[in-house]
């Protein structure tokens, strides 16, 4: 076969459709609905809370010696950096040995660790300053699961110097939201908070009553009818390429009337919600307005510099991620929390260095033992403490009770670090499930995998549960480590 | 024969490059490559590829390098014509560096590269690169829809509706991702759902502020509602009369009718609920400001005629393109008149006028606080390391003052219209007293900067001696050689190194030197650190030049020595020169001069263009480069050789573009 | 007339004192950028020492209101970095911290905290942070597990073969033996400072930052945990909660500091009491008799 250049660009360069090719995904188009298994379970249809997926993530620098146990099998005596989650032992299903071992194309490390992270894709990297991946695990989920909720997912906190870790599309990176004020805008702008009761829900199918109401706010929906015919007519009038993005536009077009539409229903829903609420105690958020003056970005500096109100802001965006699930305002929430150029004095109690990312490095090595011990004895520090805010949000979601389950046992939560180390690593990720999943997973214990099984294979357990599984993910069935036939054995 | 420029002498209609078949069939015979300056030949340029060149590649390089497999994301296969393999200079500059080096072929690779086809290969290159390659071949590269950055949100709404920017700065819009260099390059401009939603919010809250009490409020209304209702002219046609007009300036180009007409039906629902002229105007600015018009820059696809390679846009894409590239915001009245009258893609004099004014224009400061401060990363002061515990001095007036020292100096070599290269080395530099005195500057006082004089004792001058580009190229406690090494290859000569491979560590204390000998300088330990083979070949190339510049402590300040040991500041380059403190280092720099101002070249272009550069426009960034050389370099010279480029004044016609 | 004083110094040159322990005094602040990182009171006055930009700073008062205050040249790699008061005289302790194997630590002696001599240059390729004096003999503590001890604490002669995870981070001396404390509860006593015991190792994490000699027994302070003991070879442990990360002890009263600014009371070392906060973060604490002299 002749090299020729099948492209046509003229400029011998790797096209996306090319790489596309190469990696054997079918030519990106903004919804891959087709491996996508219909939805098994209708909301309304079952009486009782939804299962929701909910993934926290920290920065590199974890210390593996002190977050997994020796050897698999049942839980005893936690390592230092999950100590802070002792209370829930019985909640934790610890793994290890997952892993990514895609390739990348004109990435740094972060970003190599970063578009891998929820992806699992066989190939990352950047084309002409674009960022290219695959659908990520909480986007896949939110397909399904967010056809119910008014918010179809929502991403939150602070990516190292905003690397995207979830990916609508190939090429879609979904942008994180940071600041809080912001996020619950999203959320409660033009309804209430409120808890759900699910028992009479379930019972009544009112959701459906709510969508066939009639639609309501005729400014904002002529409005986006209006912009809508524009951009079609305008859509002709461009190149192919040029209509790609257009596309992007009329896709956030149809998100926002669906917002829209979705308010309606909510609001009819949640009136009678507010009549008969579900049996627990909304999560009180307190936003301090500092994190407002004189913007957010003079706070985000402070974060950086100031363990203390870096500690005020990870607990606001934990109870912004426990009220989202406790009101349905979606199903599928993804949080970073921490930021990799941060200072930990006072976290950091060893040594004099406290830059996170210095010490990452400092305190990574081939092998711990050759690491420098200070520096990874800080890097554990910091991870302790990031724990400590992850157990605080999990005592909060098995404190509140929907009807006979706790938030927690409707849960499935992946605590996890998007580098396995300080050295931009990509082989054995602290991964940590907490919650029974609603009986779909089997807690209390550490399963051990074999080196360099896919973390993909994670993430198509999980779409499963989230009633989105399919053939494969990521890298699940292509992975030159591919094993188990794309799952994890033994979870249930 | 000197090259041939072809003039974009366009009629609107056709759209052309060239003004007919016949000028286009001579240039092409005469030879693509016809020039005879130095006496090359470069008409049988294509014919040489064809016979000698590609049959050495497809020997000895296309294996690896070839479509299917595409080693370091090079393939050196391109389009089969083979006059416009020669235009993908990009490649053959790097082919060239490679192979001269000897560091291509690899030496295990399965065909070696005979010494003859070697030469054959290098003198072709070099006749190639020497070539001049015709405008009518160029490829104005890839378009990209590109949607307006947050900054250029807020300065074109605060100058379409007369609000000030500084409550349009409160609107909560999202942050652009800043790419790899600029945050306006189209294709990191994506529109998420969430984002949108954001600009949905931002108009209503326009709107609140056209429609509200602020002290420009009444201009605003103004801008909206420049014809309103009178006794000879009822309010329908008041609104279409001024939605005329509104529009022309908020899509940037003379408004279709059908557009109005779908505006208009706004304003009649308002109209029935009883609503009076201006709250029913008011329902109109919530769909232009969310438009695709608004959002985007949007340029429309033409055909070409005889299959050319280029269609010129027109007037009011021209004029946005320029007030994009030059202010950042919409184009204004002037700028706007000139279009309409077809005079910037029809009168080369006229369009180099608007330019000198635009660049005289205070909204041109927007080339300095955004452009250059994003060129040379100021945004790397807000996470600067050095640590106050070590550096006292280093505080928060200090870091603002060197931050707006950089503001200062870009935007006087704008103003003055200097040489460029005084960013290498110049006599004077920009200081508030405060920092003055942090630099040991005498005679300035007052808060705001200030151009002085200075000598070689001062040690500051040019882009190296500002504290912004020191003190982010280090960490909390001592200065970073790597860091300042791989930024000076990366900014400055545009040649960045390769990042660092995974699990790389910083320095270790305790290993020894090996000689039994222990590590005693800085130096040494740096050198540590780079004595694996795979860290050294890069090292090598980066760390000398960051241990020129150590006389400047980790915050930026002159030191001569670190008070218990001496500096060592001398290195060697890759190429043996050896260069000893801040000075051999500007000397190595000027003597680069040409390289250096290229790269500032290339950068601005893509600024301009809002895209990464691709190997075809080597060729332009060397011309512009040429052009402005005979005005020494100076600022304007490279702003106009910019807009007078084929990718600036061009796009790839109908069916030409290819899904990225 | 001699009182009992605890004082607390940290940035910008605050100084905090009280007299016992719980209620203190208004901030006191020094100059913007000057870090006092240690403080030691003995002979009737209290000594801070700290850094500013590249120079040494070393201030002391015998009223806790009026402060002499002297500066020395140190370059960036010559920081004082702690002060202690060793029944005679004051000791400082200094070196580069940045420095990658190459600290030059040195030490500076003074009778009032005003008049310094020195340095001395005391040799080795990582700082000595900590010191204790007991029987005649100093022992000393430092960074990448530098052990080290010496007669007059000009000279000293180094434990060979010493792990960096095995750090200590602080050492005191009492019952005729010097303990030093360290990285997840290392705890080792020795009893001339060339031989040292068997080391006793405690749950990761529970770094024991600081110990002091009570009279009658050693009491560590760790994150999660507080060890006590009489002889430094038998240990109780007792978990504690939000424990200060340094500690000092003077007539059975014991105070700690905390990130961010915080000031800590304790009567046993295991539980305690927030009592005072200033919005400047505070490196170190100290205590003794302040006044006529009583050492």
């Amino acid at each position: 076969m002749s090299d020729r250049n099948r492209f046509g660009d003229g400029s011998g360069r790797m096209t996306r459709r090319a790489m596309l090719r190469g990696a054997g995904v079918a030519v990106a188009l903004p919804f891959l609905e087709s491996w996508v298994r219909p939805f098994a379970r209708a909301a309304g249809g079952i009486a009782g809370p939804p299962l929701r997926m909910a993934i926290v993530t920290v920065t590199g620098g974890t210390v593996l010696e002190s977050w997994k146990l020796p050897g698999g099998g049942p839980l005893g005596k936690l390592p230092s950096i999950l100590r802070p989650l002792d209370f829930a032992r019985n909640d934790l299903l610890i793994l290890t040995g997952l892993s990514h071992t895609g390739a990348s194309d004109n990435l740094n490390g972060h970003e190599n660790c970063g578009y891998k992270h929820l992806t699992g894709a066989a190939r990352v990297g950047k084309i002409g300053g674009r960022p290219y991946a695959g659908i990520s695990v909480d986007q896949a989920a939110a397909r399904v699961a967010g056809r119910e909720t008014f918010l179809p997912s929502i991403e939150m906190g602070l990516t190292n110097h905003e690397t995207p870790f979830s990916f609508r599309s190939v090429d879609q990176p979904a942008p994180f939201e940071a600041d809080p004020r912001m996020i619950f805008d999203r959320m409660f702008r033009g309804r209430q908070p409120v808890v759900p009761n699910w028992k009479r829900r379930g019972e009544s199918r009112d959701a459906e009553a709510g969508r066939t109401s009639p639609p309501t706010d005729p400014y904002d929906r002529s409005v986006l009818d209006a912009v809508r015919a524009e951009a079609r007519a305008l859509r002709n009038r461009l190149d192919s390429s040029d209509r790609q993005k257009l596309d992007q536009y009329l896709d956030a077009l149809r998100a926002s009337e669906t917002r829209i539409d979705r308010l309606e229903a909510r609001l009819r829903v949640e009136a009678l919600d507010v009549k008969d609420p579900g049996p627990s105690r909304l999560v009180d958020i307190r936003i301090p307005s500092e994190m407002g003056k004189p913007s957010f970005h003079h706070y985000r500096e402070l974060i950086h510099r100031d363990p203390e109100k870096h500690a005020d802001y990870i607990r606001i965006m934990a109870d912004l991620l426990v009220l989202a699930l406790q009101t349905d305002t979606t199903r599928v929430v993804t949080l970073a929390a921490g930021a990799d150029d941060a200072f930990f004095p006072g976290v950091v109690t060893v040594g004099y260095e406290y830059h996170c990312h210095t010490l990452e490095h400092q305190g990574n090595a081939d092998r711990p033992e050759n690491a420098d011990p200070i520096a990874r004895e800080a890097c554990r520090q910091i991870h302790a403490w990031y724990t400590e805010f992850f157990a605080e949000m999990v005592a909060r979601l098995k404190a509140i009770d929907e009807g006979g389950s706790t938030l927690l046992d409707n849960t499935m939560l992946l605590y996890t670090s998007y580098m396995s180390d300080g050295g931009h690593g990509t082989i054995d990720y602290p991964a940590l499930l907490v919650g029974k999943a609603q009986g779909t997973l089997r807690t209390g214990r550490q399963i051990d995998f074999p080196a360099k099984t896919p973390m993909s294979n994670l993430f198509v357990e999980m779409l499963e549960r989230m009633g989105a599984g399919g053939p494969g993910f990521g890298d699940s069935l292509t992975s030159p480590n591919r094993a188990f036939e794309g799952r994890l054995p033994g979870l249930a | 024969m000197d090259a041939i420029r072809i003039r974009l002498v366009t009629k609107r209609e056709t759209r052309m490059c060239w003004k007919s078949r016949r000028i286009r069939a001579w240039i092409l015979l005469v030879g693509v490559f016809g020039s005879a300056v130095g006496g090359v030949r470069g008409d049988d340029l294509p014919d040489r590829y064809r016979r000698e060149v590609l049959p050495i590649l497809n020997r000895a390089c296309v294996g690896c390098h070839g479509e299917s497999k595409r080693e370091g994301g090079l393939s050196l296969l391109g389009p089969d014509d083979p006059a416009l393999a020669v235009a993908r200079r990009g490649v053959w500059k790097r082919v060239r560096d490679r192979v001269e080096e000897g560091e291509m072929p690899p030496d295990d690779a399965e065909t070696p590269l005979l010494d003859s086809d070697r030469k054959t290969l290098l003198a072709w290159i070099s006749d190639a690169m020497a070539a001049r390659i015709a405008r009518s071949v160029r490829d104005p590269g890839p378009s990209v829809l590109r949607r307006l950055t947050r900054g250029e949100y807020v300065r074109t709404v605060g100058d379409l509706l007369s609000i000030e920017k500084g409550d349009l700065e409160r609107l909560d819009l999202p942050e652009d991702d800043p790419g790899d260099h600029f945050e306006n390059l189209g294709a990191s401009l994506s529109l998420a759902p969430t984002t949108l939603e954001r600009y949905f919010d931002a108009a209503d809250r326009v709107a609140a502020m056209v429609f509200g009490n602020g002290w420009y409020a009444r201009g605003s209304r103004d801008r909206l509602m420049p014809v309103r209702p009178a006794p000879n002219r009822p309010e329908r046609e008041a609104a279409r009369a001024s939605l005329a007009r509104f529009l022309r300036r908020a899509h940037r180009r003379p408004p279709d009718p059908t557009e109005i007409d779908r505006l208009l039906i706004f304003f009649d629902r308002e109209k029935a609920r009883g609503a009076p002229f201006e709250e029913a105007m008011r329902a109109l600015l919530k769909p232009i400001l969310i438009s695709p018009r608004f959002l985007f820059r949007i340029e429309q696809d033409r055909p070409a005629l005889d299959g050319s390679r280029s269609v010129t846009v027109d007037d009011d894409e021209l004029a946005a393109r320029l007030s994009y590239f030059l202010w950042g915001t919409m184009p204004d009245e002037t700028l706007n008149q000139l279009a309409d009258r077809g005079k910037l893609t029809s009168d080369p004099a006229a369009l180099e006028a608007e330019v000198r004014r635009m660049l005289g224009d205070n909204r041109a400061q927007t080339l300095s606080k955004v452009f250059a401060a994003q060129w040379v990363q100021l945004d790397r002061m807000r996470t600067a390391r050095p640590s106050q515990e070590f550096f006292p001095r280093f505080h928060a007036g200090i870091k603002q003052a060197m931050v707006e020292e950089v503001w200062a100096f870009f935007d006087h070599l704008r103003v003055d219209d200097r040489p460029v290269t005084e960013i290498i080395d110049c006599n004077y530099a920009f200081a508030n007293e405060e920092l003055a005195r942090y630099y040991g500057i005498k005679g300035i006082s007052g808060g705001k900067m200030q151009k002085v004089a200075i000598g070689p004792s001062d040690h500051r001058g040019g882009l190296l001696g500002m504290g912004a580009v020191l003190a982010s190229t280090s960490h909390t406690f001592r200065t970073s050689p790597t860091l300042r090494g791989k930024y000076v290859l990366e900014v400055l000569l545009g040649t960045p190194p390769p990042p660092p491979p995974a699990n790389v560590g910083l320095l270790k204390d305790d290993a020894p030197l090996g000689k039994g000998r222990e590590v005693t300088t800085f130096r040494e330990k740096m050198a540590q650190h780079a004595s694996s083979a795979s860290c050294a070949g890069c090292h090598r190339k980066i760390d000398p030049i960051g241990f020129a510049l150590e006389n400047y402590d980790a915050a930026g300040a002159w030191r001569e020595s670190t008070r218990d040991r001496p500096l060592d500041l001398s290195g060697v380059l890759p190429t043996g020169e050896r260069i000893e403190g801040i000075d051999g280092l500007k000397r190595v720099l000027k003597a680069r001069r040409d390289q250096v101002v290229e790269n500032l070249v290339a950068r601005m272009l893509e600024y301009a263009l809002g895209r990464k550069l691709t190997d075809e426009d080597e060729p332009t960034v060397r011309e512009i480069r040429e052009m402005s050389a005979r005005s020494e370099y100076r600022y304007s010279s490279i702003v106009l050789e910019v807009v007078r480029s084929v990718p600036f004044q061009c796009r790839r016609p109908t069916g030409r573009e290819v899904v990225q | 007339m001699s009182r009992p004083v605890f004082v607390a110094v940290g940035y910008d040159g605050l100084r905090l004192l009280s007299e016992d322990g719980r209620s203190w005094g208004s901030p006191m602040l020094g100059q913007e950028g000057e870090v006092l990182r240690s403080a030691a009171v003995g002979n009737g006055r209290v000594v801070a020492v700290g850094t500013r930009g590249g120079d040494q700073v070393l201030t002391a008062s015998v009223d806790g209101v009026k402060w002499t205050r002297s500066r020395r040249e140190g370059g960036y790699g010559g920081y004082l970095r702690a002060v202690q008061f060793d029944g005679r005289r004051f000791l400082g302790l200094g070196g580069d911290p940045g420095a990658v194997g190459a600290a030059n630590p040195y030490v500076l002696i003074s009778d009032d905290g005003v008049n310094w001599e020195g340095p001395h240059r005391i040799g080795g390729k990582f700082l000595i942070r900590r010191i204790a004096f007991g029987d005649g003999i100093y022992v000393g503590v430092g960074d990448r597990g530098r052990r080290a001890w010496s007669r007059d604490a000009i000279h000293w002669e180094d434990v060979p073969d010493v792990k960096p995870l095995e750090t200590l981070i602080d050492i005191a001396h009492g019952a005729g033996v010097f303990v030093g404390v360290g990285l997840h509860g290392l705890r080792w006593r020795t009893l001339d400072g060339r031989k040292w015991l068997e080391p006793i190792r405690g749950e990761e994490g529970e770094h024991l930052n600081s110990i002091v000699w009570t009279g009658d027994r050693f009491v560590a302070v760790g994150l999660g945990a507080t060890y006590l003991s009489a002889d430094g070879a038998k240990w109780e442990r007792r978990p504690n909660r939000e424990a200060p990360t340094t500690v000092c002890h003077h007539e059975g009263i014991f105070v700690g500091t905390k990130w961010k600014g915080r000031l800590q009371a304790s009567r046993d070392g295991i539980v305690w009491d927030a009592v005072a906060r200033v919005d400047r973060h505070i490196e170190a604490v100290a205590a003794g008799w302040i006044g006529s002299d009583r050492s």
